[in-house]
């Protein structure tokens, strides 16, 4: 737009205003335009086993992104990144599975494609998204004072408390007259199957939801990095102490990254939990599930949304080409993610995005926006 | 803190000052890094800090910004107490800083560092920035507006879309204080700003600085080592060797004073 000409500045059109605000409206739509898009893959170009890889790698995307907003944009270490994720997953199956059943009396699916239950399960996933977000306040509030090492810990502490609770709980109730006529106990703690997992799923996740959260999470998430937000979350990271002195209310801000950040993990764990061949289990809220997305986000690079994409999508395509190496696979992954850290210690694409390696792009987006 | 109020009722408002600053200390273990440090800043005017190294300038500084809380004493800004706050709640209510070791946000962009500091007072919420409406467009043109108009005051505007960490020196330093500005302080608290640039710079530097209180209406507490800086920018002058206050008045006073001169040739002043 303008020039780098010397002052005085040229205000900003109101025009060129309208056209960003329509296209502020029209980018999710592209989202919701590549969802369908890669949802009619489904059965043409990619088989059953390659659809529920491309889930995998979605729901892996969206937890590698999501968990970059808190360590990579804000430079707060968590470690309790699946706990959230499970969480999220846990409450989107207690909505469908037993909506289900008092709604309709089953707990099977319902309707075709965009049939009343698939309507329940998205809802059900943004429930599960909110109920993660919570969570993420409760965690949140007082660990963030703590620094470093300290917030790893309480996060960490998180994840593994919930998969022990999680362990505890009581059986699944399988029908509508069992559940009307359970006693406290057994809805104290909640039904959700305790160590063996939450069997009987309606299994409602495919590629069209896994595109369209997906789509609308890489778009928040870049959105919030080239924001007045995402700024003074960016500027935690780089200075605590400079931040506050221009004013960033840093627990603030810090609380925020880790509600945005859960509640993004929780609408994950949703999609995760409705995946056909999975069960969702205690195990998933574990450190061990957490670590796998903070590889994604280190490997992708410190707050960069495509970085951790890449990287999100490597590390999870990679244990199952790795499959005919059967016993040397660990090995293998485990030297390849050495190799890269070593070539590449900022991460695949650093803090940048994949388009800032586009020369026409780079302009476009200088000084003028 | 004990008689907050009272001690300040003695002030009439017509000649209240602007920042006043009554009696602060800090301890840090057995040393008194600030001891009974006082201050009356006018409105627009032009004040300096000095003292030899280690002599708590810095400390003063961050006790006036909440870095640290005073273990005594009051700060208040107009009508606003600001002894105890939190260091966000300050630069809010209108002081504003530099680092005397730049702390810059390397990796954000000039321009983003500068629009960070001008966005303090303007909120957008979650949704907003998902859905990007005609508001926070405005809103962000606007802070883009104010952040480059900051920068062609200090010269940087050519290199607004550069990281800040590969800025020189120099312009590091006066990145600092366009950040500062944004913030719309009252009172601006420059930390050894001419350090580590050469003669010409400091000249510019020095012009700078005697236009600012004019122009964006504030006041400037001046630290520097360079005598012949702050002698000529400011009107007033306090001078602090090992955390206490040994002398205050005009730069021609402090010039001549024995025990400004003996504390910076390092010997023992008559009274200690
Ligand atoms: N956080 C701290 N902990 C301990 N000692 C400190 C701290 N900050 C400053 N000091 C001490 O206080 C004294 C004054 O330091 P400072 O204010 O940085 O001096 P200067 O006048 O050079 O800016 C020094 O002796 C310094 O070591
Ligand atoms: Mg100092």
């Amino acid at each position: 737009m303008t020039a780098a000409a010397p002052s005085p500045v040229a205000p900003v059109q109101d025009e060129s205003l309208l056209r960003a605000a329509l296209k502020g409206l029209v980018v999710p739509l592209c989202g919701v335009a590549f969802a369908f898009g890669v949802w009619s893959l489904e059965g043409r170009v990619l088989d059953a086993y390659d659809t529920v890889t491309a889930m995998n790698i979605g729901v892996a995307m969206m937890l590698a992104v999501s968990l970059n907003i808190v360590n990579g944009m804000t430079g707060q270490f968590s470690i309790g990144h699946a706990g959230f994720m499970a969480l999220g997953g846990y409450t989107s199956g207690m909505v469908t599975y037993y909506g289900s059943l008092l709604l309709w009396g089953t707990a099977a699916r319902q309707g075709g494609p965009f049939g009343a239950g698939e309507w329940l399960f998205a809802a059900s996933c943004v429930a599960g998204g909110l109920v993660s977000a919570c969570a993420g306040y409760v965690v949140g509030l007082p660990s963030l004072r703590l620094r470093g090492d300290y917030l790893a810990i309480v996060t960490l502490g998180f994840g593994e408390i919930l998969r022990v609770l999680l362990q505890q709980t009581n059986r699944v109730i399988g029908s509508r007259e069992g559940l009307a006529e359970a006693k406290w106990r057994e809805l104290i703690p909640p039904p959700v199957g305790g160590a063996v997992g939450f069997n009987g799923l309606p299994k409602y996740t495919n590629l069209f939801w896994v595109g369209l959260f997906l789509s609308l999470t890489v778009i928040f998430a870049v959105r919030l990095k080239r924001s007045a937000i995402g700024r003074s979350m960016i500027a935690i990271r780089e200075d605590e102490i400079a931040s506050y002195s221009v004013g960033v209310n840093v627990t603030r801000v810090k609380v925020r990254s880790f509600v945005i950040a859960a509640f993004l993990a929780g609408v994950a764990g949703g999609l995760y939990a409705h995946r056909i061949g999975v069960n969702i289990e205690p195990r998933d809220a574990g450190f061990q599930r957490s670590f796998e997305y903070i590889i994604m986000t280190v490997l992708g690079g410190k707050g960069s949304v495509t970085g951790s994409m890449i990287a999100a999508s490597i590390l999870t395509y990679l244990p199952e080409w790795l499959r005919d190496f059967d016993r040397y696979r660990m090995i293998i992954y485990a030297s390849l993610l050495i190799a890269m850290m070593l070539l590449r210690p900022q991460g695949l694409l650093g803090s940048r995005e994949i388009w800032d390696f586009l020369p026409w792009f780079r302009k476009r987006r200088g000084t003028a926006r | 803190m004990t008689s907050g109020p009272a001690r300040f009722a003695l002030a009439s408002p017509e000649n209240r000052p602007l920042l006043d600053v009554q009696d602060v200390g800090i301890a840090f273990g057995g040393l008194k890094a600030v001891n009974g440090f006082s201050l009356q800043l006018p409105e627009r005017s032009l004040y300096g800090l000095i003292g030899p190294n280690g002599a708590g300038k810095t400390t003063v500084f961050n006790l006036l910004t909440g870095v640290y809380r005073p273990d005594r004493g009051g700060i208040r800004l107009a009508r606003h107490d600001l002894t105890g706050r939190k260091p966000h709640e300050i630069t809010l209510a209108g002081v504003a800083r530099t680092f005397q070791n730049i702390r810059l946000f390397g990796e954000m962009s000039v321009l983003d560092n500068v629009r960070l500091a001008a966005q303090l007072r303007r909120s957008v919420g979650a949704l907003s920035t998902f859905f990007r409406g005609p508001r926070f467009h405005r809103c962000e043109a606007d802070l883009r507006d104010r952040a480059l108009e900051l920068l062609d005051v200090m010269e940087l505007r050519g290199d607004a879309d550069a990281p800040a960490r590969s800025l020189s020196y120099g312009h590091q330093r006066r990145l600092e204080i366009a950040r500062a500005l944004a913030t719309r302080p009252k009172v601006l608290l420059l930390d050894e700003p001419a350090a580590g640039m050469n003669p010409q710079e400091k000249q510019s530097l020095a012009k700078l600085i005697e236009s600012l209180p004019e122009r964006f209406e504030l006041s400037v507490l001046l630290i520097d080592h360079d005598m012949g800086l702050v002698m000529k920018v400011c009107r007033k002058i306090t001078v602090l060797d090992h955390g206490e206050i040994i002398a205050v008045g005009p730069p021609d006073r402090i010039q001549n004073d024995p025990n400004v001169i003996a504390a910076y040739l390092g010997e023992p002043t008559p009274d200690a």
